[in-house]
Parts: C-alpha cells; sequence; structure tokens
C-alpha cells in the first residue's frame, strides 16, 4: 500500500443471506487529502460499501484497509480513526447539542479540560453555538445534519465517511454543506469518502469519483477525464425553417461529417470547447445564409458518463 | 474493548431515564398499585384453613410476587430506550465509534441492571412502610439489610438476564415498540401461573403439576423464603435452584440474543 494511500479496497464483495449481491469485487484506492465520491442510484451498493468500511457490515469476500489497519482484524482501530455519518442523521434523540457532543468527547477517551475544549470546537466549527442547549429532536434537518458531522468530527478523524451527506436537504443547505466539506478537506487535510446520487455534487465536490452500477464500478477518474470521455461540447442551432440539402453538405465540408447532426427544427455541431467557439461558429453559420432562431452550449455531463457506461439514465433512476 | 469505553456509554444511559420519566414511572407504579389493591381484596386469604403461610399476613405474602412483577415490569421497558437508539438510527451511528457493538450491548444491560435494582428498592421500601402503617412497627425482613440486597439481585438478575435477553433480542429483530410490550403478558401469566398470590396447597390439582416447569416459580420459592423466613436452610436450597434457574435460562436466553444480534449485522 502506498503511504499516500488512506483507503485500499480490494476485490470486495457482499452478499446478503437474503441472497442479495450487493457488491460484486470492487477495487478502488483514495490517496490523502482527496474527496472520493461513489456516484450511482439507490441500490447500486453504495451504501453497503460504505458500511463495510466503517465496521457496520461484515466483509463476504476481499479487503478493506483504512490507515493500513485491516478493517475486519482491526476494527478498534479503524473506528477510533474514522468519522461517519450515516444516510439519515443518527443521534441521539433524548439529549441535547451540547450533552451528544461531549458524549462523543468522552466516547474517544479525552478527559478534564480537553472535553469542553473540542465541544466548543465543534460548535464552532458548525455553526452550532445558538442550538447548544436545544433538544435534538427540535433541530431542523440541515441543523441535524451538522450537528451529525460535528460528532463525526470531534476526534480530529483521518478520514471522514459521509453516506449521501445532502440527502433531504434543500438547495442552501447543500451548498452550505459542500462549503464546509471543501473547507475540512483545505484545512484540515480531513480524506473524505462520499457517496451520493446527485450529479452537481459529485461534480462540484470529489476529486475523483467511482461510477457504480448493481455492485460493480463502471468507471472512475477525475469528474472532468469523465466527461471527457464523452466527447466534445456540442452547440445546439434552433432553425427557423429546416435545413436545405446544400446547407447540410455545407455545414459537413466546413465541420466534418462527423460533427454535424440535423434534424428539422435545430442542428448540432460538435467541437472541443463549446463557449470559447461559439461566437467563431456562429458568424461561419450566418455566413452560409441559416436562420437561426437561438443557441446552446451543451457539456457532457455526469449523467452522459452514467448512461455511456451502464445504458441508463441517472436522472431517471434517481 | 476498553472499560472507560463502556462507563461512558453506562453513564450516558443512566442519564437517558431522566429523559424517559413514563417508563420509570409506568414500571415502578402498576406493582404498586396491585401490591395495595390485592393486599385489600386477599387480605382474608390468610385465613383459609390449610393455609401453610396463615400466620403471615397476606401483604407479606404477596411482597415477593410483586417484587418479581416490578423485575419483569422493568425488564420488558428496558428495550425503550434500546429502541429509541435503534429507531432513530443511533445504534449504528455509535458502532462506527469505539462505542461498538459489545460495549453498547454491555452497558446497557449495566444501566437496565442499575436502574431495575433502584426500583426493586423502592418497591422493598413501600412494602416496609405497608407493614409499618399496618402494624405499627418499622423493620426490616428477618434476612435484614444483607437478604433484601440478595433479594433484589436475584430478582435483578432474572429480569434482566432471561426476560431483559428476550426483549433486547426482539427488539433488535423487530425494532418495534408493540411488539415488545406485546410480550408482557406472557411473562404477567407465568406469575400467575405459580405460588406469587396463592399457596401452591391451595391451587388447583392441575396447576399444582404445572408450577414445577415454571422458571418464575424458583425465583418466588426463593425470594418468599428470604423475605420471611430468613436465611434458613430451606431458603438456602431455594436460593440454590433459583441461582442455576437463572444461570440455564440466561445463557439460553442470551445465546439467542447474541444470535439475533449479529444476524442484523450481517
Amino acid at each position: 500500500m502506498s503511504e499516500n494511500n488512506i483507503v485500499v479496497v480490494k476485490d470486495l464483495e457482499k452478499k446478503y443471506k437474503s441472497g442479495t449481491h450487493a457488491v460484486k469485487g470492487i477495487n478502488f484506492e483514495v490517496k490523502k487529502g482527496e474527496i472520493f465520491g461513489m456516484l450511482g442510484p439507490n441500490g447500486a451498493g453504495k451504501t453497503t460499501t460504505l458500511q463495510m468500511m466503517g465496521t457496520l457490515l461484515n466483509i463476504t469476500n476481499g479487503k478493506i484497509k483504512i490507515l493500513e489497519y485491516d478493517v475486519e482484524s482491526d476494527s478498534s482501530n479503524v473506528r477510533e480513526n474514522i468519522g461517519f455519518a450515516l444516510q439519515e442523521a443518527g443521534l441521539d434523540s433524548l439529549s441535547t447539542v451540547k450533552e451528544l457532543i461531549a458524549f462523543h468527547v468522552k466516547l474517544f477517551g479525552f478527559r478534564g479540560v480537553e472535553i469542553d475544549r473540542r465541544v466548543e470546537q465543534s460548535l464552532s466549527l458548525l455553526d452550532l453555538h445558538q442550538y447548544s442547549d436545544q433538544m435534538i429532536p427540535e433541530l431542523s434537518g440541515g441543523t441535524q445534519r451538522r450537528l451529525d458531522l460535528a460528532v463525526s468530527l470531534v476526534h480530529d478523524p483521518k478520514l471522514l465517511i459521509l453516506d449521501e451527506p445532502t440527502t433531504g436537504l434543500d438547495p442552501a443547505h447543500r451548498s452550505d454543506l459542500w462549503t464546509l466539506l471543501k473547507k475540512l478537506k483545505t484545512e484540515k487535510g480531513i480524506t473524505i469518502v462520499l457517496s451520493t446520487h446527485y450529479m452537481e455534487e459529485a461534480d462540484v465536490l470529489c476529486d475523483r469519483l467511482a461510477i457504480i452500477d448493481s455492485g460493480e464500478i463502471v468507471a472512475m477518474d477525475t469528474p472532468q477525464k469523465l466527461k471527457k470521455t464523452i466527447g466534445k461540447d456540442r452547440i445546439e442551432f434552433k432553425l427557423f425553417e429546416s435545413l436545405s440539402e446544400e446547407q447540410i453538405i455545407a455545414l459537413k465540408d466546413e465541420f466534418g461529417e462527423e460533427n454535424i447532426s440535423a434534424n428539422d427544427s435545430f442542428f448540432t455541431v460538435r467541437v472541443d470547447d463549446g463557449e470559447e467557439t461559439l461566437l467563431d461558429t456562429l458568424k461561419i453559420i450566418i455566413q452560409m445564409e441559416i436562420k437561426v432562431k437561438g443557441t446552446k452550449v451543451l457539456r457532457p455531463s455526469l449523467d452522459d458518463v452514467y448512461l455511456k457506461y451502464t445504458g441508463k439514465r441517472l436522472e431517471e433512476l434517481s | 474493548m476498553k472499560f472507560s469505553t463502556i462507563l461512558t456509554l453506562y453513564i450516558r444511559n443512566l442519564k437517558q431515564y431522566k429523559r424517559l420519566p413514563a417508563v420509570l414511572a409506568f414500571s415502578f407504579i402498576v406493582p404498586v398499585i396491585q401490591y395495595l389493591i390485592f393486599s385489600n381484596l386477599f387480605n382474608s386469604l390468610s385465613d383459609v384453613p390449610g393455609n401453610p403461610y396463615g400466620n403471615y399476613p397476606y401483604y407479606m405474602y404477596i411482597t415477593p410476587a410483586i417484587i418479581i412483577l416490578t423485575a419483569i415490569f422493568g425488564s420488558v421497558n428496558s428495550s425503550a430506550a434500546l429502541l429509541v437508539d435503534l429507531n432513530t438510527g443511533y445504534f449504528d451511528k455509535l458502532r462506527a465509534t469505539p462505542a461498538s457493538l459489545a460495549p453498547q450491548v454491555i452497558a446497557r444491560f449495566m444501566s437496565e441492571f442499575t436502574r431495575l435494582s433502584l426500583q426493586l428498592f423502592l418497591i422493598i421500601t413501600v412494602s416496609i412502610l405497608y407493614h409499618k402503617r399496618i402494624s405499627g412497627v418499622l423493620e426490616l425482613p428477618e434476612a435484614g439489610i444483607l437478604g433484601l440486597i440478595t433479594i433484589v439481585l436475584l430478582a435483578a438478575s432474572f429480569g434482566i438476564g432471561v426476560v431483559g435477553n428476550l426483549v433486547v433480542a426482539l427488539a433488535f429483530k423487530t425494532k418495534s415498540e408493540q411488539a415488545v410490550q406485546a410480550v408482557f403478558p406472557l411473562f404477567f401469566v407465568a406469575v400467575f401461573m405459580s405460588t406469587a398470590y396463592v399457596p401452591d396447597v391451595l391451587l388447583p390439582d392441575w396447576l399444582q403439576s404445572a408450577i414445577v416447569y415454571n422458571p418464575s416459580e424458583y425465583l418466588i420459592r426463593a425470594v418468599r423464603g428470604i423475605f420471611l423466613e430468613g436465611f434458613t436452610d430451606s431458603t438456602m436450597d431455594s436460593v440454590t435452584i433459583a441461582v442455576s434457574c437463572i444461570i440455564v435460562l440466561t445463557t439460553i436466553t442470551s445465546t439467542i440474543n447474541y444470535r439475533t444480534i449479529t444476524r442484523s449485522i450481517d
């Protein structure tokens, strides 16, 4: 295992007693300081994988090493060094915010003034001061998520595992959480592994991404490189009237046959950088006396990537 | 598994009870009400010819039964706080911390044992105060403080070891408070089908034959022996049988519990 690898997953498999083969021999590594995402629809095997990493589920086959500790044979060391926030913010509904944070600080063996110091630090980091004496069920969903993160971070874990951290949050809270996770990465150097079915989240947050479908990783790379595998940007031109045969031939001559597709109401031109070349492309098209009603630059999305590797649209599955 | 982790969880569990007053009240008030009603309703049972306990007032005869009933009531409710953790997902959250599965379960049993022991001391105090009200004498039972501690330990061990293990297994299996509460009548009937309220010679013949198969009967005999007669030879025999019974049943129920819990994470 390279010194830089915080997580190494090798030939990981999970078969439930019900017969469900949830994870089918996946492999990946997560480097120090990276935000690594697992993108896929519900039932793809993301949560099962994360739960095996977090010592919550037994492993059927394969190995997981976290910070060089084997998850099965050295689970207590793994638990000392990770923070885990489950899909649902699972919190003690019988305590206040401050009591819960203090309890988690004590669980990790801190005593005396260190307890107060860490409680204070958590309240400040997650901006929870105003709720410190409130009972947990009285908090909003977004605040509960923040508290869940706070208790997962009290011991300064080297690895933070987040299962669908923003599911159920409104866009504003979601954006706040993204900012916070980026801050944790840059300021505290925490390595983060998260699962999500939001493509935007994967795109904005993750340094690297594994696309997971039916228990298998079908593609893995940076979001940018994954999108590059789809091909060029497309510029879509809406038409006032259908293209003539001559105009189609002229377009194919100008941009190459493989880069043009057309129907009655619009045609598209494939280019390397849609935004950069839009004006130049438009000028050429106007010179061809094509009457354009509107234009749109279409960049490959992670949904296109998902479609390419699985034959399904993630947007529809989610 | 560190002891300090178990201790931290144990203290947290004890603090939880202050926010579950209904659980504490329900498992204490019901046995007290039953004690006060039964001791008045069936007061004349002591005068029935052939009653071997005729020289004791009836409220003293049923005190052991009420102690056992409190142990059972309290143990059935022992899953309440656990169910809160299971259903909010907090139990799983804790499993990914040093409070893994075993420390959580051990700390839960320890805190339930503590709570139940305190409740049992409280119900014994009620019976002593009731005795003072009736007889005008404030006195401890024959076996003294040591006897009361033994009674509490026996009843709490039976409650947590046998009943507690079963309800915790059921809580893991169903995650439903209603399902857990539904088992209470079974234990209630088991206490009734013993010499808890009526001495064996006054029971119908079929029940006299059946009580030998009722584990709670052995516990009641031991507790009654200590409470009414002190540490006599026959009481010590009953205590030995009761302890054996608790050990065997706890082994069975904890095996069931262990299997249920480990299956839930597989």
